[in-house]
């Protein structure tokens, strides 16, 4: 029915309309819904379909016995009289016992319910994997309360991390050592699944960064510089006791070198042994220790002959030694001699 | 009995409410239009008029039933007694389909103040011819023409019960009336020849 007007558009198309027609013909209707019925004699005559002698034209003719036929048609089926409607006490029963709320379940309803599921439902397990910087962020927050809060205490703990480092380069250990603490706090929040391992392995690095900084020259700022070639400068303060009480930037670099395998160590250990008690004993942190002498075995052989006679050069001779692996027996050896 | 007055959703949220009157001023509107519709869809061959009357009772009843669902359709109240009157009719027509009885009418032994035998003979006929007129007319102009002639509701009420506007209601009825004049003249040309 809701597509009535479109269903006779195809038949509208074989005429071209003239209002005045439209209008004559509508008066035609309006004239026979109010025409008084079987009064009209000219129903008698409506099957022979003459054109009365008056008229001038056969269209007019055709107009007459199509009121006509029009008129007898409404006489028949008002013919007999409109029995009387519903009694009023049977309509009301009838009301009563309708089902108030009888569901019309519409199939465009049930569409929109599915579409609407089915974004709400893909939005959900997009929100699961956002980021505060993501559109979905809002979403994470409400059906994700927990992930949520585990993405920001990372996110903040890494950012106290980064401002840690940050004030270790500048040279402040304290900050460092305060906004460490913070962090210790917030990574409680993080789930395992947001990377609280490597977040709980970083802030002990910095720690100990921090440790071995406070320990050397808390004043001696040159050190930055030193930082960035980490592996070649920790060597100097195992071999050397007397010269990393002079020199600081050894000392600065030790915690963020990777640990190396223990096998290598061993060797160097008898020659970094004799001088290390000095640094050893300042540290507190356990991890520090096993961190130290395997450092020393990573570097030995570019660390150990620069260091020795020319403390300036340790920053170049990184780039040389880190890629020669066999350097490291030879370098051991001298090692063991020069003591 | 203005069906499509603005007061009518108020009426049915009356009548739903359980307001005698209401639901007598209710029937007492929609009744005659759809007796009128159902002998207009219903009437001629070997079903009488009592036929259609039943539908229409019919459809009375079932507008009641489904009363309180209305207000939720969102659509005017004569599209929605139409809709269940058309399904009605085309029930009544199925079961006619199936059904080998021939009901006769009971032979009157009252003194009727009704038209004659003689003018129900006449407009039988005309009936009849208009009818068969009918079926040639596309739906749409047939449904029209039933509603404004047959059942005599206005053109807004039949553009409300259809869902379409009240110009295109006259609209297609100016058609049906101008393929209906096509018909008669060729016909009367055809008969002519014959003579």
């Amino acid at each position: 029915m809701r597509d009535f007007a479109a269903r006779f558009r195809p038949a509208d198309q074989e005429t071209p309309l003239d209002l005045a027609q439209i209008t004559a013909d509508d008066e035609l209707v309006e004239s026979l819904r109010f025409a008084p019925l079987f009064a009209d004699v000219g129903v008698t005559t409506a099957g022979a379909a003459e054109p009365t002698a008056g008229l001038p034209a056969g269209a007019r003719a055709s107009d007459l016995s199509v009121e006509h036929l029009l008129q007898a048609w409404r006489c028949e089926i008002n013919a007999e009289p409109l029995p009387p409607p519903i009694d009023t006490d049977v309509a009301v029963a009838i009301l009563r016992r309708a089902p108030a709320r009888r569901r019309t379940f519409r199939p465009i309803v049930a569409v929109a319910t599915a579409i609407t599921a089915l974004l709400i439902g893909s939005a959900a397990i997009g929100a699961r994997s956002a980021t505060p910087e993501s559109p979905l962020w809002g979403l994470t927050q409400l059906l994700w309360g927990d992930r949520a809060e585990s993405v920001i205490a990372g996110q903040s703990a890494r950012d106290g991390l980064d401002a840690a480092h940050a004030a270790l380069q500048a040279g402040h250990p304290d900050a460092a050592e305060t906004a460490l603490v913070r962090v210790t706090e917030v990574v409680t929040k993080v789930a395992e699944r947001d990377g609280r391992q490597t977040l709980e392995q970083e802030i002990q690095s910095v720690r100990a960064e921090i440790e071995v900084a406070t320990q050397a020259n808390p004043s001696s700022s040159p050190v930055t510089s030193v930082i960035s070639p980490v592996t070649t400068t920790q060597l100097p303060t195992g071999t050397l006791p007397p010269s990393s009480a002079v020199e600081p930037a050894p000392t600065t670099t030790t915690t963020t070198t990777p640990s190396p395998s223990p096998s290598t160590s061993e060797p160097v250990d008898p020659t970094s042994s004799e001088p290390e008690p000095p640094s050893s004993t300042d540290q507190e942190t356990p991890t520090s220790e096993p961190t130290d002498p395997t450092t020393t075995t990573d570097t030995p052989t570019t660390g150990v002959v620069p260091t020795t006679d020319v403390p300036g050069e340790s920053e170049a001779a990184p780039a040389e030694g880190g890629g020669g692996s066999d350097d490291i027996p030879a370098t051991s050896a001298e090692m063991l001699e020069q003591p | 009995m203005d069906l499509t007055a603005d007061d009518i959703d108020e009426l049915v949220d009356r009548a739903v409410a359980g307001q005698a009157d209401a639901v007598r001023d209710l029937l007492g509107r929609i009744h005659p239009v759809v007796v009128r519709y159902c002998r207009a869809r219903l009437s001629g061959g070997y079903r009488s008029l009592s036929t259609a009357d039943d539908i229409a009772q019919e459809v009375c009843m079932a507008v009641l039933a489904a009363l309180p669902g209305y207000r939720r359709e969102g659509r005017p109240f004569l599209a929605f007694v139409y809709g269940i009157a058309g399904n009605k009719v085309v029930d009544a027509h199925r079961a006619a389909g199936r059904s080998k009885s021939s009901p006769v009418a009971d032979v009157p032994d009252v003194i009727a103040n009704e038209p004659s035998p003689e003018d129900l003979v006449v407009s039988a006929s005309a009936g009849d011819r208009m009818r068969e007129l009918l079926t040639q007319l596309p739906g749409p102009q047939r449904e029209i023409l039933m509603m404004r002639v047959g059942a005599g509701m206005s053109a807004e009420e039949t553009a409300a019960a259809l869902g379409t506007t009240a110009g295109a209601v006259r609209v297609a009825q100016h058609r049906a009336l101008a393929k209906l004049r096509q018909l008669i003249s060729g016909d009367s040309a055809l008969a002519e020849q014959l003579l």
